[in-house]
């Protein structure tokens, strides 16, 4: 481009004094010629530009790349410092929910509860359903629980078999103990059944 | 900075979007539906939409607190690749450079030939070329077919960096036949070989176009190229003067592509060159009349039209149309005047950022949506661009940024709150337990536990099993104690009468003696038992008041490392917050800075056709006034 801007307007000069077509004719081949040439060679502007402007440029990338580094870092730390103060090991309790095959169901939304007390309902988007599909696990609840036995439902909510509504709930007793419980939910395919299955898993 | 080497905009947007990320996607597919680890699994939930900045703080979490158990290195892997896609190249080295380090481990052959092209891909977007290649021929034949096509692309520009044509040819026969990373080789190739002075390499170099050219595959991305070499060739035939043979390749390009307005303007000088007037203002006034005025291939068009009717001695109709030019030129003069204005004003950079308050962007491209149309129709080809998609995607990077600190800003005082109740429940439970009957009955208990165990050593010792007998058989020993009290009152009575009385008594003592002795070591066994569950008991019981009693101690100092963690954080936040604040202003000055200079080279290019179409206007003006005179 800078090419074209210093030698365009003296070529331009040229086309005035002469004040003949054919040299207009040539000014726009020669101009689109140019025009080709710097749209489609492939590392002409390397040469171009100016180192100062380059290292000046680098320079905010860099500062910006440390920026993004730092306020990760940050936010780890505070992430930290808020599961050590509000969900402390003996209390926490961590919900999970996987999808292994989705054949038979489209998830829609999951309602969760705990002790019969509606602690999450979420209401899921088409790249939230892809990245499960494609293997993601996504965290549904964080919370605490004294020690002792628990009751967990959650309720599932989509599209079954047929492309019919489809709303199945699963229950499970759960013990919790001094150490932190995950709690895993998985939508599995059966394909004998033709059905989902909701199965709940606790990691030790 | 690496989105600085002009691949241009067609071969760098498909960089940037599919190939950084397939690699490492290809790579996590074949384990995705196992769930080896939950943490794991979360921060390929948000790897999968993309929330490059989230799957990095959920790994680290994880990492923080041991959560990932798997054996396997794909964790370093994931996050290199996170910090690699979330544009942290030395973060992401770092990871891939202690993977490779780590002799302690056996590591997979594909793990390591991931981990290799990824730290290779790091070096090549840093400009460190020889690194590069280092790490390219370091893989062995580990990596998936997409990411050893992109290893063969990066190789080949690099090789095109370095002058070695040869083996930037040679990479050429490594892809397989129907890959788009091989059509995008060639081309690059072709461009630098046809820019040469040697015969032969020009002669290569149109050889590889002329493939490109001539192409029959239906794929989006090879049918662009296709154009893109069509279009090469047919303006190198036009230079050189073999008109006809341009035409054959302007023939070639799409009606509804990327190149077809050049195709068309080019098209029509190839017709000019023949003298086919005629046939050279049909495409012209096709472009004139597109709705791409803006496009400079139609700006050319507008001024080339009464220049082919002057040629046919059209000069009233020539004359029409350099007045239409004209007024074609005034009016964008205006309209980018006027884009000057705005992008100068607080509206453009408010367009940027249309309602994505806290969202993760990965992408810019949804910006050019909601920009102005105005802008879109000047500055299309400058806001598709890699260079404005890029620093457009880094200044909603800091935006995200800026939402974080101040949600967690926000969040500060609710954490100090908390930490301020925690401590008042520890002081009130403390002065509640503290004043607990229990801890009393603790210390009785345990008193009790320690006599028992005491007696029953001592029983140990005498063996003397009536010290174990149960209720029934203490009442009967009572009894027959009571029995023989009364055999020493009656001694004197009747003495006859006594004797049977007397060998029952005896009797029965010794059988009841006889039961204990022989119950002895199974009840002594019971009663040990029950100590030791006694004792466990009493164990556990200490532990907890142990417990309690650490937890007394050290709460006070836990409260207090939460209160410095906090205050340490809020701190940071307090000097993140300003140093964000001072990039969004600096990026948002680049992003202005940078449409303002596109604009000014449109601008300056119309002032230029402006001022000839104005120029050859008042010539014919001249000569119609010279032929009347």
């Amino acid at each position: 481009m800078c090419f074209c801007m210093v030698f365009l307007p003296l070529i331009l000069q040229k086309c005035l004094i002469s004040m003949k077509v054919p040299a207009l004719k040539i000014f726009i081949t020669l101009s689109l010629f140019i025009f080709f040439v710097v749209s489609s060679s492939v590392y002409a502007e390397d040469a171009k530009s100016s180192p100062s402007k380059q290292d000046a440029s680098q320079g905010v990338q860099q500062d910006i790349e440390s920026l993004k580094n730092e306020v990760i870092e940050l936010n780890r730390d505070l992430f930290i410092l808020e599961e050590d103060l509000l969900f402390s090991a003996n209390t926490q309790v961590s919900v999970f929910i996987s999808l292994d095959a989705d054949e038979f169901f489209k998830l829609d939304s999951v309602q969760l509860k705990l002790d019969d007390k509606i602690v999450s309902n979420y209401l899921y988007t088409e790249r939230e359903i892809k990245a499960l599909k494609r293997g993601g696990v996504q965290r549904l609840y964080i919370g605490n629980l004294t020690s002792g036995e628990h009751e967990l439902t959650a309720f599932f909510v989509g599209k079954g078999p047929s492309d019919r509504d489809y709303k199945r709930g699963t229950t499970k007793k759960i013990e919790k103990t001094a150490n932190a419980k995950y709690i895993e939910l998985k939508i599995v395919g059966n394909s004998s059944k033709e059905q989902p299955d909701f199965e709940v898993k606790v990691w030790e | 900075m690496w989105y600085l080497h002009p691949i241009k905009f067609f071969l760098t947007v498909c960089i940037l979007y599919s190939c950084i990320f397939a690699g490492n996607v290809a790579a996590q597919n074949a384990a995705a539906h196992k769930v080896k680890d939950l943490a794991y699994g979360v921060s390929l939930y948000n790897f999968y939409q993309q929330k490059y900045f989230s799957a990095i703080t959920e790994l680290l979490v994880a990492e923080h607190y041991e959560r990932i158990t798997s054996d396997d290195n794909n964790p370093p892997l994931l996050l290199g690749g996170l910090y690699l896609s979330y544009d942290l190249h030395k973060q992401s080295s770092a990871v891939f450079k202690k993977l490779l380090q780590n002799q302690e481990l056996e590591i997979p052959i594909a793990i390591l030939d991931q981990a290799h092209f990824l730290l290779g891909k790091n070096h090549y977007y840093e400009g460190m070329y020889p690194q590069a290649e280092e790490q390219f021929i370091s893989i062995k034949d580990g990596l998936q077919l997409e990411s050893d096509e992109e290893k063969l692309f990066l190789m080949n520009a690099i090789f095109l960096r370095n002058e070695d044509f040869a083996q930037a040819e040679k990479t050429l026969d490594y892809f397989s036949s129907d890959s788009v990373w091989k059509d995008y080789a060639q081309f690059n190739t072709a461009s630098r070989l046809i820019q040469r002075t040697d015969e032969s390499e020009v002669e290569l170099g149109f050889d590889f176009m002329e493939e490109l050219a001539s192409s029959d595959e239906s794929h989006p991305e090879k049918l662009i190229l296709k154009d893109k070499a069509n279009l090469a060739l047919a303006y190198v035939s036009l230079r050189d003067g073999y008109s006809e043979l341009s035409i054959e390749h302007f023939n070639k390009i799409r009606l509804k592509g990327i190149e077809t307005n050049k195709a068309l303007l080019g098209v029509g000088w190839a017709h000019y060159r023949k003298d086919e007037f005629q046939e050279a203002v049909i495409p012209w006034m096709h472009l004139a009349s597109s709705q791409t005025e803006s496009d400079l291939a139609v700006q050319e068009a507008f001024i080339s039209i009464p220049y082919a009717f002057e040629k046919m001695g059209l000069r009233d109709q020539a004359l029409h149309h350099y007045g239409l030019a004209v007024d074609s030129y005034k009016f964008q003069l205006n309209e980018t005047e006027q884009l000057v204005g705005f992008i100068k004003s607080s509206k453009f950079i408010e367009q940027l950022n249309p309602g994505s308050l806290g969202k993760e962007v990965t992408s810019a491209v949804n910006v050019i949506k909601s920009l102005d149309p105005l802008l879109t129709q000047y500055l299309l080809p400058f806001l598709s661009s890699n260079e404005f998609q890029y620093e457009a995607k880094s200044y909603l990077e800091i935006l995200h940024l800026k939402y974080m600190l101040n949600h967690w800003d926000n969040n500060i005082p609710a954490l100090q709150m908390i930490l301020k109740e925690k401590r008042k429940t520890y002081k009130n439970k403390l002065a509640q337990t503290m004043g607990d009957e229990s801890l009393n009955k603790v210390k009785v208990l345990t008193e009790r536990r320690n006599q028992l165990v005491k007696k029953i050593k001592k029983i140990e010792a005498s063996e003397d099993a009536a010290l174990f007998a149960a209720p029934e058989e203490v009442e009967k020993i009572q009894l027959l104690e009571s029995s023989e009290k009364r055999f020493g009152l009656l001694k004197s009575s009747s003495e006859e009468g006594l004797s049977e009385s007397r060998e029952k008594y005896r009797l029965l003592k010794g059988r009841l003696q006889w039961e204990m002795d022989i119950d002895y070591p199974v009840r002594a066994w019971a009663v040990k038992r029950q100590v030791q569950q006694l004792n466990k008991a009493v164990a556990d019981m200490n532990s907890s008041i142990a417990s309690l009693e650490t937890a007394w101690k050290t709460a006070p100092f836990e409260f207090a490392g939460f209160n410095a963690r906090i205050e340490n954080k809020e701190n940071q936040i307090i000097n993140l917050k300003k140093k964000v604040k001072r990039a969004i202003t600096q990026q948002e000055t680049k992003l202005r800075v940078m449409a303002l200079e596109k604009l000014r080279l449109h601008r300056n290019q119309i002032k230029l056709y402006h001022d000839r179409a104005l120029y050859a206007k008042a010539r014919l003006y001249d000569s119609l006034m010279e032929r009347n005179n």
